[in-house]
């Protein structure tokens, strides 16, 4: 039996290895004037914005589905779920595809930026001023040159609140 | 724990696996036997003799395999089980339900086992449990041989021994061999040869198939190592293999008195002795021979396999044959098996081989057994990658040139053998990936594109019509792949049955129909549940005590059917009993008291009636047993069920019976659907929801007060739920004369969907929608369509459940629809 614990601790610290190699980069992206970060470890892909299928009574960020090469996953749209004022879809939309908890999701942002290296220590907490609204999906604020770019605590983008309450009654 | 000579841990857990799920089907296999094993005796007075030996045989098999795989509280246990059968195997001692119970909880005990060594991968940590059930065994077991002391074989210790090594062979020859040794049991010896002809007449198919499945293989391994001999005449481990190849084979058709293919396997067997112990050299001449007798098995198991005798005429001849080469000495034990009496004095060279097999056995632990399994699990495997008819072509034409008497069917050759275990997920993946292709397909078939080309198509036509046909037959067969037959899980309703009628003390005729109709793997793992539950309330409430149905003129043995069969699309699995049927003013009364409908009840259709047990919490028992009684039941029942997009249908006859229908659909992968339009959004419903499409007109509908809309169609008052609103969806069509009204059912309610436009009918692959996501009652998936876009599948219950849960726009309350159906009954007088 001890071997079979061994082989399973193998397996993890693989794993933790394979992560290691994409700490501190981040994925960027632009919603409004801001640009936000989001860990590169959980992004699958990004694709255009394509047609979405309404789904009946979601949360409005919820936009619906996609059929992503024959996979229908949710997508969610990053500029309501910040409550800020919606805007047309346009060419530089883009749908961040991203997988959490095997989970696939899709995420609705501006423009995608790039993927940049943020080191830990250029990271401050996020600011403690005001908990509500959109910033209590802040993680942390990164420094980067001049600008400041604002890291996304995902789980919580994703599942926070609304979102529990839908997993809670799906797992029902 | 260390396993020598595996060459790793995950081949090791594979093998624990193999065995895990083995076991669980020999269970599965025992404990209805055992069940039957009782009725049998209960009823005639007598065991049926092919019933023990085939649990007996279960019963080895288990332990051969947990004593390979060093399980040392799995064959412990399964050793004294099958001391105990011997002991009813031989007639020595009565079989009483006591006995059942005994082997049944060893069975219980066992699972457990297996259960754990699935997850754990041993079966450690038992040992108290384990000493308690072998106990049990043994002083049963012990009790059984001393209360008379007339019979031989009391003498406890040397006889138990002699008993023991009995039990391990799986020879009957043994068995009578014994028999022959000890003049007073004689006459027992008798039976049971007399009982063996008679087991051969009655032998099912069931068993026939797995005899020439593993006969099969038997056949083959001995095949390849004559083959390989020939080229390495000195190499004995190649002799060796023959040997236990034919020797396996030897014991099973001895234990279904297939008499000639034993006794032409023995001489084979005998043969190859000769070979092992330097008698005889293996000459390309003996080694023809034999081959050429391989065929003549085959040639009769492929007969036996098609219903006909599995005699072998030329059985002397060859015989004869074979004797000339291994010379005299070979003669006796080639007789051996059609003179018991004569080969005890005769035998001294083959028992050796033979005791040496069983005592190998005898040690479950020992490593005598180790190498022979191993070589069996390489052999099965090499066995699987090859054709059947690729080593036999070239012999059955040397077959047919020396001896035509047996005409070689190389037509039925086929037959057998055939079947493949995979993993499940494999499967999945399957189906997956399938269904992705029928998307494809039509995205590409019907890809607007193409469509838009303002040229001739024919010859594109022509090929997306054949690639749709490829598609759609593949679509078939990879879902077919997934279709189980029912008979597993109906066999495990035996005990379950046993074990009720036992306890609420009624007696129960338990019959099983069409239990070889296939379903879904996912849809039996879903109807397990359901079925305790409704045979629970068949035994507990509708069967009567024998006393009570004897006052109400019945037969005091209640009747109880289990029953699947196809009908339309669907699987209907059926339990009907023949019991105090359904009383209908108690669940009115309780219905009212938990306020469940107002109004007259009178009112109320049975069917209706029948729909509030599925209540959640809904008894009318008095008293809640250990059985039943806390309405937890049905409620579990249709959740399964609907799970598994089926339905539940109750019929009841006052004091005559009820049933209750499972109507299951047979592939939960793809629906029959109805696109439908609303606004820009396209939905697709289930085929089978919709009852009729029409046109309303505007005399037809009625809007009450509260704003709901009523259809009238014919006779009937429907009311009606627009589509776009319940969905928020936005559209032209606000009028319900502009739209097409689409009357769907479901549990005989009924209700008018406003729609847009019926697209078309088509078969549509279901998606689940992401967890994320899939929240909302009225749907129940997603499917892709032609061009690439998602329609979400309507989930109708959830529909007309929805509509009767909001009170606001388009909603029409159950109450109202039961008094629109009052309404329609006075209309209609």
């Amino acid at each position: 039996m001890s071997d079979q614990m061994l082989h399973a601790e193998d397996g993890f610290n693989g794993y933790e290895e394979q992560e290691d190699t994409q700490e501190g980069k981040y994925l960027t992206f632009q919603i409004a004037k801001e640009e936000y970060g989001i860990e590169i470890r959980y992004v699958t892909e990004i694709i255009g914005i394509q047609k979405v299928t309404d789904l009946p009574d979601t949360p409005n960020f919820v936009k619906g589905v996609i059929n992503l090469r024959g996979k229908v996953i949710p997508v969610i749209d990053v500029r309501i779920r910040f409550e800020l004022p919606e805007r047309e879809y346009d060419e530089r939309t883009c749908i961040i595809v991203v997988n959490i908890n095997s989970t696939s999701v899709g995420l609705i942002v501006d423009s995608v930026s790039e993927v940049l290296d943020i080191p830990g220590e250029d990271i401050e907490g996020p600011p403690r001023v005001n908990r509500s609204g959109g910033s209590r999906y802040i993680q942390g604020l990164g420094k980067v040159g001049e600008s400041v770019k604002i890291i996304l605590n995902i789980h919580r983008l994703l599942f926070e609140d609304e979102m529990e309450q839908i997993m809670e009654s799906i797992q029902e | 724990m260390s396993y020598d000579g595996f060459s790793s841990d995950q081949e090791q857990r594979d093998i624990l696996l193999g065995f895990v799920e083995e076991g669980r089907e020999m269970l599965d296999e025992v404990e209805p036997l055992l069940v039957d094993l009782e009725r049998s005796a209960d009823e005639q007075g007598a065991i049926d003799l092919e019933m023990v030996n085939t649990v007996f045989r279960l019963f080895h098999s288990l332990k051969g395999g947990a004593g390979f795989l060093n399980l040392h509280t799995i064959s412990g246990v399964t050793h004294e089980a099958e001391t105990l059968l011997d002991m009813f195997r031989k007639g020595t001692a009565q079989l009483t339900a006591d006995h059942i119970d005994l082997m049944n909880r060893a069975c219980d005990f066992i699972r457990e086992l297996i259960e754990q060594i699935e997850t754990e991968f041993h079966d450690g940590g038992h040992e108290e449990d384990a000493a308690e059930v072998t106990k049990q065994l043994k002083e049963t077991i012990q009790a059984l041989k001393n209360p008379g002391n007339t019979e031989p074989t009391s003498a406890p210790v040397p006889e138990g021994d002699q008993e023991e090594n009995a039990a391990e062979a799986t020879e009957p020859e043994e068995v009578q061999e014994e028999a022959g040794s000890n003049a007073s049991v004689n006459s027992e010896a008798g039976t049971v040869a007399m009982d063996l002809e008679e087991f051969q007449l009655s032998m099912g198919p069931e068993i026939i198939k797995q005899f020439t499945s593993e006969g099969e293989e038997n056949l083959e391994k001995a095949e390849e190592a004559l083959l390989s001999l020939e080229n390495d005449p000195t190499n004995t481990e190649h002799v060796q293999q023959a040997f236990r190849a034919f020797h396996s084979f030897k014991g099973n058709s001895g234990f279904l008195g297939l008499k000639d293919m034993e006794k032409l396997s023995h001489s084979a067997e005998s043969v190859l002795e000769q070979f092992r112990g330097g008698g005889l050299s293996p000459s390309s001449k003996v080694i023809n021979l034999i081959l050429e007798i391989i065929d003549f098995l085959r040639n009769a198991m492929n007969s036996l396999s098609s219903g006909k005798s599995a005699d072998i005429p030329a059985t002397p001849g060859l015989i004869h044959l074979l004797e000339d080469f291994s010379g005299a000495k070979a003669k006796a034990p080639a007789k051996q098996p059609e003179k018991e009496v004569e080969s005890k004095p005769a035998a001294p060279p083959p028992p050796t081989p033979e005791k040496e097999e069983p005592k190998s056995e005898d040690m479950p632990s020992s490593d005598s057994k180790k190498p022979e399994a191993k070589v069996t699990e390489e052999k099965k495997q090499e066995a699987a990658s090859k054709t059947p008819e690729k080593p036999s072509g070239p012999l059955k034409a040397t077959a047919k040139d020396i001896k035509p008497t047996p005409k070689p069917q190389p037509a039925k050759k086929n037959v057998q053998r055939q079947s493949v275990r995979v993993d499940v997920e494999k499967l999945d993946i399957l189906l997956d990936l399938v269904g992705e292709l029928v998307i494809a397909e039509a995205m590409v078939s019907q890809n607007p594109d193409i469509r838009s080309l303002d040229i001739p198509l024919e010859r594109f036509e022509k090929s997306a019509m054949q690639l749709e046909k490829i598609t759609r037959d593949l679509q078939d067969v990879a879902t077919s792949i997934r279709m189980i037959p029912l008979s597993g899980t109906f066999r495990r309703m035996v005990r379950l049955v046993r074990d009720l009628s036992q306890k609420a003390g009624k007696k129960v005729d338990f019959i099983i129909l069409g239990e070889e109709t296939e379903v879904d793997k996912t849809v039996i793992e879903q109807i397990t549940d359901p079925l305790i539950h409704i045979i629970r309330n068949s035994i507990d409430h509708g069967l009567e005590t024998p006393e009570d149905r004897g006052q109400e003129g019945k037969e005091p043995t209640g009747k109880l059917t289990l029953e699947a069969k196809y009908v339309g699309g669907e699987v209907w699995i059926s339990v009907k009993d023949d019991g105090r049927g359904l009383n209908r003013e108690r669940i009115v009364k309780r219905a009212s008291e938990r306020g469940l409908f107002e109004g007259d009840p009178e009112s109320l259709k049975d069917e209706e009636v029948w729909q509030f047990i599925f209540q959640p919490g809904f008894s009318t028992a008095e008293k809640v047993t250990d059985v039943s009684g806390r309405g937890v039941g049905m409620d579990v029942v249709r959740r399964n069920i609907e799970n598994i997009r089926g339905k539940v249908d109750i019929r009841s006859w006052e004091g005559k019976g009820s049933e209750v229908v499972l109507r299951l659909p047979l592939t939960l992968a793809i629906i029959d659907g109805m696109i439908i339009r609303v606004g820009k959004e396209r939905y697709t419903m289930p085929i089978t929801a919709i009852k009729e499409s029409i046109q309303a007109t505007p005399e037809m509908v009625t809007e009450t007060m509260d704003g709901q809309e009523i259809l009238r169609i014919r006779e009937q008052l429907i009311p009606v739920i627009r589509l776009h609103k319940l969905l928020e969806v936005e559209t032209d069509v606000k009028r319900l004369e502009d739209g097409i009204i689409t009357v769907v059912e479901n549990e005989g309610r009924q209700i008018c969907l406003l729609v847009d436009e019926l697209i078309g009918q088509q078969q549509v692959v279901i998606k689940g929608l992401s967890g994320f996501v899939a929240n909302h009652p009225c749907v129940s998936g997603c499917t892709i369509l032609g061009d690439g876009d998602i329609s979400l599948i309507l989930d109708i219950a959830g529909v007309i459940g929805n509509s009767h849960n909001s009170s606001g726009a388009g909603s029409g309350t159950v109450g109202e629809h039961q008094i629109d159906k009052d309404g329609v009954k006075e209309h209609a007088e």
